[in-house]
């Protein structure tokens, strides 16, 4: 674990997307104890960016920059919550099909292999649009789109991990099966499946911030999303509704796929040069 | 081919197959009609090249892989074929030693950890986890045992981590070990010290084993009987001295032949020094 970190801190990419999503956080938390409400309306409506409002504010007369930093808790929740769902759903069944094989196994790859072919956003809209919005319903849709990729890779390790000779070795002292893939075998091979889980933090950020912009989600709360579908009506006379809110998913994404990419060089003993 | 018989048999292969099947590839056939038994207290060396089989052998014994034909006794009864469950118990009687000693070991836990994995599943009354543990380690020759307790397999040598296989599998007090290569992983000296250990076990504790080598001084060193394996089939089997001193079979011939006796191996090591020597005089 100490080569782990080691090997990350040289990852200036990683280190910097850490450094990033940990403000992120903080600021979340801090906004929370802050006692200013985002949705107070006054009169200094579509001002653009200036020492007042420092990205200007919105039709209804908002702060871009506090809605931003309270639809921070709205992304990130939705991301933690889905990729902590996905990879949790991906771990148990990709573990369980790549120890035991069989027709178990091709029936469950089988599967994944269809959901990978489904547009997903195309998929989760629908079933938004048909369920109705619901923080919990965006989450639960995301989990449901997002495991599969997380189940291939625990798989793959699964299949690896449980040929190694210490499986053997406590095979041998009479543990039965499933005390060894959830003792022995999953503890050795989760670490690439939480790479990925990284990752689907970023892809759900994204789909929970589309689905919001077209209008899939719940009006009351701020998210970046919202924020963009009000601000679509207004791109050519306030650039600054769309484009701020914009620049934090692009920002706050990107800074999930480097951590997800930086998190697996560091895993890979050979990865990092 | 005459062979003493020592004891009761501990473990018994008989007419045990196995090939293995590829889509696109011939069948590879691992075992052909197997007939092996290891007694008591007796250490069984069965020889051969890689790719002979001889691993796959040892899977079967342990109940690991299931062959495809014949079957597997220990103490007489049939455990090929039992349902997994009595498998499970029964198998604990037979410990493997493997040959990657790093691979042998979850590399999360710790010795502690690791030792009472296998202790907990034979309960002693004599002393706590922790002496027990200690005692292990130190049967072993890993003293002081409490300084390896906290450590985990990585920071131990090679050596060191062989001798820990040694004591999980002494954990479950079994009469017999099944070593695969246990000591190909390790440094030359390391060997004679492995196998110093080994014999001293089988003295005290009367440990029978099956000890699978490529290594023909080994067998000769260790093991009361041999068996050698060649594409499969054993082709030749008997008392150690009798069959490394007079081998009948072509492949037998060529397997003594290709390896060195220890004096053979001195007097190599003692030309060569002193060609050095005489090189360094000359310059």
């Amino acid at each position: 674990m100490s080569n782990f970190t080691s090997r990350f801190k040289s990852l200036p990419a990683g280190v910097a997307a850490a450094v990033y999503v940990g403000a992120l956080v903080v600021i979340a938390i801090g906004a929370q104890f802050s006692g200013v409400d985002p949705t107070i309306i006054s009169n200094d409506a579509l001002l653009p960016p200036s020492t007042s409002h420092f990205l200007g504010s919105d039709e209804l007369g908002r702060d871009v920059l506090v809605g931003i930093i309270f639809g921070i808790q709205i992304s990130l929740s939705v991301g933690f919550c889905a990729a902590i769902a996905a990879t949790s759903l991906g771990i148990f069944i990709g573990g369980i099909a790549g120890y035991y094989g069989g027709a178990l196994d091709l029936i469950v790859m089988r599967v994944t292999e269809v959901f990978q072919v489904v547009p997903s956003f195309i998929l989760a809209a629908v079933i938004v649009a048909l369920s109705g919005p619901g923080l919990t319903r965006i989450i639960a849709v995301i989990a449901l789109l997002a495991w599969p990729q997380a189940a291939r890779v625990m798989r793959g390790e699964v299949m690896r991990v449980k040929q190694l000779e210490f499986v053997e070795a406590v095979r041998c002292l009479g543990y039965k099966e499933g005390y060894i893939l959830l003792r022995e075998v999953i503890p050795n091979a989760v670490s690439p499946t939480m790479a990925i889980g990284t990752l689907i933090v970023g892809q759900a950020i994204l789909l929970e911030a589309a689905l919001s912009f077209f209008g899939l989600s719940n009006p009351d709360l701020v998210s970046w999303g919202r924020m963009l579908n009000s601000g679509q009506r207004f791109l050519f006379n306030a650039w600054w509704l769309s484009f701020f809110p914009g620049t934090a998913i692009l920002i706050t994404v990107l800074a999930f796929n480097l951590l997800g990419d930086s998190i697996s060089r560091a895993l890979n003993p050979k990865g990092v040069k | 081919m005459v062979e003493t018989v020592i004891g009761k048999p501990v473990l018994e292969l008989c007419k045990v197959s196995k090939s293995f099947h590829r889509r696109g590839f011939p069948p590879v056939t691992a075992a052909r009609e197997v007939d092996l038994h290891v007694c008591e207290a007796e250490t069984v060396a069965l020889v051969g090249e890689s790719g002979s089989g001889k691993s796959t052998l040892a899977k079967i014994a342990l109940g690991l892989v299931r062959p495809d034909a014949g079957e597997v006794k220990l103490f007489g009864k049939t455990i090929s074929g039992l349902p997994m469950g009595q498998l499970r118990e029964v198998r604990t009687a037979m410990q493997p030693v493997f040959q990657d000693s790093s691979a042998a070991f979850n590399p999360r836990r710790t010795v502690t950890q690791l030792l009472s994995q296998a202790a907990i599943r034979h309960p002693s009354p004599i002393g706590t986890m922790r002496e027990r543990l200690i005692i292990l380690l130190e049967q072993v020759g890993l003293r002081p045992g409490e300084d390896y307790l906290g450590r985990f397999p990585h920071e131990l040598s090679g050596g060191q981590r062989q001798r820990l296989s040694i004591a999980r599998a002494l954990a479950m007090d079994p009469p017999i070990i099944i070593a695969d290569e246990p000591l190909s992983g390790a440094d030359v000296s390391i060997r004679g010290q492995l196998l110093n250990l080994m014999i001293d076990l089988r003295e005290k504790r009367k440990v029978a084993y099956l000890f699978i080598t490529h290594d023909i001084s080994i067998a000769k060193a260790f093991a009361h009987r041999v068996a050698v394996m060649y594409k499969g089939s054993i082709v030749e089997r008997g008392n150690a001295d009798e069959v490394l001193a007079n081998p009948q079979h072509e492949y037998t011939k060529r397997l003594v032949e290709g390896s060195l006796t220890v004096e053979q191996a001195e007097k190599a090591v003692e030309a060569i020094s002193h060609k050095m020597e005489s090189g360094v005089a000359a310059s």
